[in-house]
């Protein structure tokens, strides 16, 4: 949001995102409407309904109705976007261990706008307790064949498991969507998207920031807030991401160097292993018997000679050597045979017609 | 059961049912679809009492006609209109009120019903059928000298009054509507045509059309013979003059008028003839039957034939003919025992390749008499038909050009009864091919007929009192002998004059407005010809007519062989303008010899090419247009050059085993013409369209066998050959881009900008990659996500380096053969991109759509131009039937080429795969566009989606409806709203900012004010500090060069679209919710439809993949309006919810902060 320091500087400097805006301003907006009063619930779900106020960017920026072409668009200026909370119920998820989301002290927050970052839940909760961390779910990837995704092990991926189980249990379409959760919204200096009406894990500092929280008001509370550490959204978004994909070559080639020779230690570790276990006996006596699997292929270049596969070999037949129109029978079969599909195809051909009748594919005009 | 039955013993029947089909008809499934569609025309016989009623009415009425006085001509006329209100249709020229003969009336003498009616030969056409009754008029109102000077005409057109008159009184019993037409046309023989009143609710649609004839006898054949003359000048006023001296001997023949009197003569013994043949031959009406649809479709014939000349009951005589004659050495061509099939195709076979011109052919040739010698006809007639009489031209209207079209379609339709591997019975009798945009491949409307020009001499005024007429029959001549071999078939497409109300004056074809359409089917190879040569000077005769013939624009030029000839030079830039060579020979060549220009004449086909040319406002910094006129011979000159470049890169670990063009631009179907950059047009702001091409290497043991592994040592590869490039070749950048995280396969590549000034964007390809792959999806051990990362991954591997550089192989050979189909994919892809479908359909399967209309063009010949391409791949769109066949392209032709039958299996792979496609996934979910190749690659699969599909189909459907409108009457320039999308149906439109679009230059409607805007933007972001001055560079030196290069490199941000990446991102995130639609060649908005599942409430659940809210808030907000029933909105109905769309649209918003200027909610 580097340009929007620029169109900042005419703007007060009392919209700092930290001091949270006055309900009384909020008069005919439905979400200040019941100020003071408690949050409403979804009814048997226990969970808060928690409405946030949402300005339209151009409504913000009034430099943009300079241009000409904006000032025509008609689009809604205000919205409120609803978030759902309550506390972390720790037997939806048996595999959580309680020392990742401690339940006392722990919010389960759902259906956060796309472009939810942590200073966009600490502008909302922080002025209840210090949060901890924030775990987001539904982290939208920008490669859907990250290697990650298939190979992690269980050690450290209980909470994707989370994703996976919930997934399987509500029989969802599997989509390209991939997402993953991560702790902090923003990696590498670039900003992550969530997919609609994800989810997140607010950990308090203590159990008092939780109650608070679980108790707040209804009042106007603001989503655009302005924060020179949140990485920007659109074009300059995507000129970084763009940027990104071109770094130094130099630089590029060191990492690249780096894992390759990671991975030829790893690849020589196994071939180690292989070797051991070769010709030696386990504790039964028996000795596994392993192949490299790999044949030799001679090459000169254009041609390439390799010995046979075993599948191949499988499909070899003897080549059928009986005479088919010896017998009397052999005949009259071969002649039965004819005359089926001759009716058959005049079967065929009838079924064909009816079909393009059915079509109505005989009206030339 | 059923296994049982198919090996019962056959019945004599039943065998014999079996062999006739295949024996008398092509195969089982024609002769099926023969019954059905003859039972589909067919008239039902026990429906036609009402019909019946009439005819016998009619007959009554004219049995009981009143007899006239003989009258003056100035009475007649007078009588006629006073008592009955009619205009006598008298043909022109007009009879002079002081001709001596007077005009009588006696009732007719016999009353017969001819034609297809009364032979059951009759077919439904699209208005309906006609049933002829004919009236012989009696001898005792002619005079022996009658058949000269129009007298005939002048009393059967009184004649004709008279029985109008009768009928139009009695007309209330009749229930019927009586109007005047013109018989095939000629206005010298008016009919009358009685039509049943609208509230005569009858199932049949008929016309009765009412022909005065008269008896054999009535006029000395020998006098009617086609070298006599029978108009003589002196009589007629506006013809004068040449007559005084001339004796009647050197008076030019009127073979036209002499044969419209014969005509009247012979109608009955036609009649006799016919009904003869359909007795002794079976299938003769069914033969008639299915001619006469083939005929309909083809717009011969019928209403909108004006002038060919032939119709079903030429093909009727034709076909006795072929009965008694016609065959080898003498023999017959077919016999009576024939089946229908057999002797449609016969008749065909005989009209598609019999030379009328060389041979005329003869039902019955009367050696004895000079007057009807074969010469007397050859000489007077263009092609020649003669009757059973001997006597009457059957083919007296057609002139050579009208054979030869007929001929030409003739042809075609033997090809498709010779074909075996398809079935083409829907390309002959099933599909309209009388449609004038897409049946040629240029079309000439002219508005303005000339009334008089050179070749319209007062004789040819004696039999041709029309000029119309006259233009129409001369004026293919004409263009022909400019044209050359540049066009294969010329035609002339008007109606027929309209029927009109007997009390109205008849119309004629030079006062009524008509339209004259030229079309023209090009020969490939010749027609986009630069020059064409005339003979030498020294040959005075020739030179002379050749000079005649060009005007102006023939000049005498020495040639490089020596030769010094007449030619005619066209001068042209780039191929778009090469393809309207024969627009301008024709329009040059129509205002030269008959003066007609500007808005006279029309000429369809390069209205669209400016459509895939960038607008002339673009500065040359974005677009340098200078290239445009060598076509993609740059580019592909700048490949070449680039795989050079790589097969002689030296101290690399490696060898290049082959380099693939993968990109449109490579095969002749990017919408723009790829231009090079020039130094000082690199700058960041504009949109650089990176080639893709593939690299492979030659096998190696070394490559891991890990995927990621894999990923990592191109990257390396990728980093070693952009130094070595740049280092060996200088003058040419690289960039790398690679994204370093571990997968499995990888988005990097290397951008090249080389030494041409070129942009190349280059992927490493490794086979290794897809066997790995293809290992892990069959892998036991593997779970199901990785199975289905591993299988999307391969469909992904395959598409980029099998499939695409195998069918830009294809698409590139297939375009070096038909030089049009080039321009017909780009105006294709134009469209789709235009109307907002880039992201719904792939290039390919537009390339594959495109091709397919060239190599199945039937029931049309392939198209020669990218206009008709283009309109016929609309109307492949709307005709096909997706829903239930998979469209296969045989890119390779190898259905063609190749004797076995494999290519028929792949074939049935591919139906099969569609089959299987098709059902899974429910309801129409996959496949709904389906295009399969015979190489087995399919296109069409996950998108277009059925929302898109069908609108695709709509839209398709208005474009070729607004084509029609274009043609038939607005006015050049509007073709271009064919490139204009409508907008109703978008929910939410999102306006982008043009001068952030890198694209935006490429947009149909381009303002150029924002192109300026776009650098000042951009830079402003300093992202790269880069000042345009710095980059703009005159006179380098050498040592600058390479410090420029980088900098230069770093500015040319290949391939940025931010649009791009913003839609991505849109469609990650909703494509549950919604769709969206843009134009990624220069498009400025983004169309958004929400997808209607979203907006019924469903019960609220911690996650739910959706923005929601909940339903009560909703109406939370809509009480500002009116409260509705929220008080007994149960505690269920409180918790449901719905899609936020207003937060949504927001969220969108927020996304494109920086771009998006509006958003603009519409429902």
């Amino acid at each position: 949001m580097g340009s929007k320091k620029k169109r900042n500087k005419h703007q007060q400097n009392d919209k700092n995102p930290r001091i949270i805006s006055n309900s009384e301003s909020g008069g005919d907006n439905t979400c200040g409407e019941n100020s003071g009063q408690p949050l409403e619930e979804i009814p048997k779900t226990g969970f808060k309904i928690l409405p946030i106020e949402i300005e339209s960017i151009s409504n913000q920026n009034d430099n943009l109705s300079a241009n000409p072409s904006s000032s025509i668009k008609h689009h809604p200026l205000v919205s409120i976007h609803y978030c759902y909370f309550k506390s972390h119920d720790p037997r939806i998820n048996s595999r959580d261990n309680s020392t990742i989301l401690p339940a006392e002290r722990t919010l389960f927050i759902t259906n956060l706008p796309v472009d939810t970052t942590e200073h966009h839940i600490k502008h909302i909760f922080e002025e209840y307790g210090i949060i901890d961390r924030i775990l987001f779910h539904g982290v939208l990837k920008n490669n859907e064949f990250l290697a990650s995704m298939i190979n992690t092990d269980n050690d450290d991926g209980s909470i994707l498991m989370e994703n996976k189980i919930q997934g399987k249990k509500s029989k969802k379409k599997k989509k390209q969507k991939f997402n993953e959760t991560v702790e902090n919204s923003v990696l590498e200096g670039s900003r992550n998207l969530l997919i609609p009406g994800s989810t997140a894990h607010i950990v308090f500092k203590d159990s008092e920031g939780l109650t608070n929280a679980l108790n707040m008001v209804q009042k106007k509370r603001i989503w655009n807030i302005r924060d020179q550490d949140i990485p920007p959204l659109g074009l300059k978004r995507w000129l970084q991401e763009y940027q990104k994909l071109r770094t130094d070559p130099n630089k590029l080639g060191a990492q690249v160097d780096e894992y390759m020779r990671k991975f030829e230690e790893a690849e020589q570790e196994k071939h180690k292993a292989l070797e051991a276990r070769r010709n030696q006996p386990d504790e039964d006596g028996f000795i596994l018997v392993t192949g490299t699997g790999k044949r030799n292929i001679n090459t000169d270049g254009t041609i390439t000679v390799t010995a046979v596969k075993a599948d191949v070999v499988k499909n070899l037949k003897p080549k059928n050597k009986e005479l088919v129109d010896f017998y009397r029978f052999q005949m009259r079969e071969a002649k039965r045979g004819k005359l089926a599909e001759l009716r058959k195809k005049f079967e065929d051909d009838k079924r064909k017609i009816a079909d393009l009748k059915a079509a109505r594919r005989f009206k030339p005009y | 059961m059923m296994e049982y039955s198919m090996y019962q013993p056959p019945t004599n029947e039943e065998i014999q049912g079996l062999k006739e089909t295949t024996d008398l008809y092509k195969s089982n499934l024609f002769k099926f679809q023969i019954d059905e569609l003859l039972s589909e025309v067919s008239i039902d016989f026990s429906k036609t009492t009402s019909l019946e009623n009439i005819l016998h009415k009619l007959k009554e009425i004219f049995e009981n006609i009143n007899d006239q006085p003989d009258l003056s001509i100035t009475d007649v006329k007078s009588m006629l209109l006073k008592k009955h209100g009619i205009i006598i249709p008298f043909p022109d020229p007009q009879p002079s009120d002081d001709v001596k003969y007077k005009f009588g009336f006696k009732k007719p003498t016999a009353f017969y019903l001819v034609g297809s009616y009364p032979l059951k030969s009759v077919v439904r056409s699209r208005n309906g059928f006609n049933v002829d009754v004919v009236v012989i008029m009696p001898k005792d109102i002619f005079q022996e000298k009658d058949y000269m000077n129009y007298r005939y005409f002048y009393k059967r057109a009184y004649y004709l009054a008279i029985l109008s008159a009768t009928l139009q009184d009695k007309g209330l019993a009749l229930n019927v509507n009586v109007e005047f037409g013109a018989l095939l046309g000629d206005r010298r023989c008016p009919i009358i045509l009685l039509k049943p009143l609208e509230n005569n609710s009858d199932a049949l649609d008929f016309t009765i059309r009412i022909l005065p004839c008269i008896p054999m006898d009535l006029f000395s054949t020998q006098r009617l013979s086609p070298s006599r003359n029978n108009i003589r000048p002196q009589h007629f006023q506006d013809l004068g003059q040449i007559s005084q001296q001339q004796s009647v001997d050197s008076l030019p023949p009127t073979p036209q008028y002499n044969s419209a009197i014969l005509s009247d003569m012979y109608c009955v013994s036609h009649l006799n003839l016919l009904y003869k043949n359909s007795k002794d031959c079976l299938a003769f009406n069914d033969a008639c039957k299915l001619a006469k649809v083939w005929l309909h479709q083809r717009g011969i014939g019928g209403d909108e034939d004006g002038w060919s000349g032939f119709n079903g009951f030429v093909w009727k005589m034709l076909m006795c003919y072929l009965l008694h004659g016609g065959g080898v050495n003498g023999g017959k061509k077919l016999a009576n025992g024939y089946s229908s099939y057999q002797l449609i195709k016969g008749t065909m076979d005989f009209l598609a390749n019999h030379d009328f011109i060389r041979n005329p052919v003869f039902m019955n040739k009367l050696e004895e008499s000079e007057e009807f010698s074969e010469k007397s006809f050859t000489e007077n007639f263009d092609v020649v038909f003669v009757d059973n009489s001997g006597k009457l031209n059957l083919f007296c209207g057609m002139t050579k050009t009208a054979l030869e079209q007929i001929q030409h379609e003739a042809r075609i339709a033997m090809e498709y009864f010779n074909e075996n591997k398809a079935d083409r019975f829907e390309a002959l009798f099933l599909q309209n091919v009388n449609d004038i945009k897409l049946r040629y491949d240029n079309v000439a409307k002219i508005t303005q007929i000339p009334t008089s020009y050179c070749n319209y001499t007062k004789s040819e005024k004696l039999d041709y009192h029309d000029p119309f007429i006259h233009f129409a029959r001369t004026v293919p001549i004409q263009l022909k002998q400019g044209l050359t071999n540049r066009v294969n078939l010329i035609t002339i497409n008007y109606p027929q004059l309209p029927t009109w109300s007997t009390s109205s004056e008849p119309p004629s074809y030079s006062f009524s407005n008509l339209k004259l359409y030229i079309g023209f089917i090009f020969n490939p190879e010749q027609s986009n010809r630069l020059i064409d040569y005339g003979p030498s000077p020294e040959d005075e005769t020739a030179a002379s007519e050749f000079r005649k013939l060009w005007g102006k624009k023939a000049e005498v030029r020495r040639f490089k062989d020596g030769s010094i000839l007449e030619c005619v030079v066209w001068n042209v830039k780039g191929i778009e303008e090469r393809c309207l060579i024969v627009s301008r020979i024709v329009q040059y060549l129509i205002n030269l010899h008959y003066g007609i220009k500007g808005k006279g004449i029309q000429y369809f086909t390069g209205q669209l090419n400016e459509i895939v040319i960038p607008s002339t406002n673009i500065p040359k910094s974005i677009y340098n247009k200078n290239g445009i006129a060598n076509g993609f011979r740059d580019v592909m000159q700048a490949y070449d050059k680039l795989v050079k470049q790589f097969m002689a890169l030296e101290n690399i670990p490696l060898r290049f085993s082959g380099i693939r063009a993968a990109s449109p631009a490579l095969r002749y179907t990017s919408i723009f013409i790829p231009q090079p950059l020039t130094l000082t047009t690199t700058n960041i702001s504009h949109y650089i369209d990176p080639i893709e091409i593939i690299i492979q290497f030659e096998h190696s043991a070394r490559w891991p066998d890990d995927l990621v592994a894999i990923q990592k040592m191109k990257i390396a590869f990728y980093i070693r050959l952009a130094s070595e490039l740049e280092l060996q070749f200088p003058g040419t950048c690289v960039t790398v881009a690679a994204d370093n995280s571990d997968t499995i396969i990888s988005e990097a590549y290397m951008d090249i900008l080389s030494d041409s000034r070129f942009t190349f964007r280059c992927r490493i390809h490794n086979e290794r990659e897809i066997t790995l792959l293809d290992r892990g999806i069959k892998d036991k051990k593997s779970n199901q996500l990785k199975k289905d990362m591993y299988t999307k991954a391969l469909e992904r591997e395959k598409r980029m380096f099998v499939e695409i550089p195998m069918h830009t192989l294809q698409i590139q050979t297939l375009c070096n053969k038909w030089p049009s189909l080039s321009l017909t994919i780009r105006l294709t892809k134009r469209w789709f991109s235009t109307h907002l479908l880039s992201d719904h359909v792939d290039e390919e399967w537009i390339e594959c759509l495109s091709s397919q209309v060239y190599l199945e063009p039937c029931p049309w010949n392939r198209p020669g131009s990218g206009f008709v391409g283009f309109l016929r791949v609309l109307k492949l769109i709307t005709s096909w039937d997706w829903n239930n066949e998979a469209m296969i392209v045989d890119l390779s032709e190898e259905n063609k080429s190749s004797l076995k039958n494999n290519t028929y299996e792949n074939n049935e792979d591919i139906k099969l795969r569609f089959k299987n496609l098709r059902a899974s996934g429910g309801s129409c979910k996959y496949g709904l566009m389906f295009i399969g190749t015979t190489s087995g690659s399919a296109w069409g699969i996950d998108k277009p989606c059925k929302v898109v599909a069908n609108r695709i189909k709509d839209l398709a459907r208005s474009a070729l409806l607004y084509a029609d409108e274009l043609i038939e009457k607005r006015e050049n320039s509007e073709f271009k709203r064919l490139f204009v999308t409508p907008l109703s149906d978008y929910d939410v439109i999102i306006h982008l900012d043009p001068s952030q679009c890198t694209r935006y230059y490429q947009n149909i409607f381009v303002d150029t004010q924002y192109l300026a805007h776009n650098k000042k933007n951009m830079s402003s972001l300093k992202i790269y500090n880069i000042e345009d001055d710095d980059v703009v560079m005159r006179d380098v030196k050498m040592q600058d060069h390479e410090e420029n290069l980088k900098k230069e490199k770093m500015a040319a941000m290949i391939g940025f679209d931010p649009v791009e990446y913003y839609l991505d991102e849109l469609r990650k995130l909703y494509s549950d919710v919604a769709l969206f639609f843009h134009d990624k060649h220069g498009g400025t908005i983004i169309g958004v439809v929400w997808i209607p599942t979203n907006f019924t409430p469903r019960p609220w659940k911690a996650s739910t993949e959706i923005n929601s809210i909940l339903v009560s808030k909703i109406e939370n907000l809509k009480d500002q309006k009116g409260s509705e029933h929220d008080t007994n909105s149960s505690n269920l109905q409180d918790q449901n919810i719905v899609l936020n769309t207003k937060a949504v649209v927001l969220e969108i918003e927020r996304l494109g902060e920086g771009f998006v200027t509006g958003i603009e909610v519409r429902k």
